[in-house]
């Protein structure tokens, strides 16, 4: 896997800061606002195992910001649900194996923890508190929903515990 | 003559869908598939707000063909155009068993709809993570590299 390396000699420039440093509607504030939080968790997770989660998103936002991005009508990522998934990212436990990060054509993130076809956990990161989840765990399924508030639900933990606990 | 013959056959109308046939998603965004894992994300199996799920029927088709068909058909038809990256097959019957209907609309020939998803996200989510685990990943081996 290519992973984006980050210059620690100077500060963190986002690939797709260019566009944005010019626009000026409340849209593009806000987005670069997100953004620029992005970078900032970029820079402090460097030493840490977790700054790929933070490098993907923002790999995604750059990818997936646009209506349509897959071809198929999906609509670009929600900036709530990116705010909210980088709110995860950081409440995320670093016992835990990072998930891969995607996007949802109603343009939520979602993240998915895979170990085989059938031991999978999937959450979508909705942009009002809202996770939805879906999980294979061999011939048992579950799905549902749970607000997400100041930290992650503990079904949420509980069905990545269970995810890895064989 | 050879080429209006292999036009006609990538066109020939198919009868209605059987169990076991192979159906294929052209996958035209990086974010998913993972390549180091040689698998598709459910994402890939999520439909839009119109809940159909564009596919389409490869049964017969030399790989040659079926990558060509995501080329004129899917990724060459948007505008502007994009890169196919991948593709997902899967069989028929996989997404009937779980309720779902796949229906041919023949426009491009070849294609088809799955519908009959559930209104609530999460049996969607389910129901997508059950066609990503029965899907087998096909990366494009004719994918220009500079269209990234």
């Amino acid at each position: 896997m290519t992973i984006a390396c980050i210059p620690l000699n100077g500060p963190y420039q986002s690939p797709f800061s260019f566009s944005l440093n010019t626009a000026v509607s409340e849209t593009a504030e806000k987005l670069r606002g997100l953004l620029e939080q992005t970078s900032r968790d970029c820079s402090i997770s460097v030493t840490n195992d977790d700054s790929e989660i933070f490098q993907n998103l923002a790999s995604i936002m750059e990818s997936c910001s646009s209506d349509n991005w897959d071809g198929y009508d999906a609509k670009a990522i929600d900036f709530d649900s990116y705010a909210e998934a980088t709110r995860f990212a950081q409440t995320f436990p670093k016992t835990i194996p990072l998930p891969d990060v995607t996007v949802e054509p109603d343009g939520e993130i979602a993240f998915e923890w895979y170990r085989q076809p059938r031991r999978v956990f999937s959450i979508s990161i909705g942009s009002r508190n809202v996770i939805t989840f879906a999980g294979l765990f061999g011939l048992n399924k579950v799905n549902g929903e749970e607000y997400f508030g100041d930290e992650i639900p503990k079904t949420i933990l509980d069905n990545l515990e269970r995810l890895y606990s064989t | 003559m050879k080429g209006f013959i292999q036009l006609k056959f990538l066109d020939s109308v198919l009868e209605d869908i059987d169990p076991q046939e192979d159906l294929t998603r052209y996958l035209l965004s990086r974010n998913q598939f993972s390549p180091s894992n040689k698998r598709v994300k459910s994402s890939a199996f999520l439909p839009p707000q119109n809940l159909k799920l564009s596919v389409f029927r490869i049964k017969d088709l030399s790989d040659e063909n079926i990558w060509k068909i995501g080329t004129d058909k899917v990724a060459n038809r948007i505008n502007p155009p994009k890169s196919l990256h991948a593709r997902a097959d899967f069989m028929a019957d996989v997404a009937i068993s779980k309720g779902l209907h796949i229906i041919p609309d023949k426009w491009p020939t070849r294609h088809a709809n799955i519908v009959g998803w559930p209104e609530e996200k999460p049996k969607r989510k389910e129901i997508a993570l059950e066609l990503a685990a029965n899907a087998h990943l096909e990366i494009n081996p004719f994918k220009n590299p500079v269209m990234d």
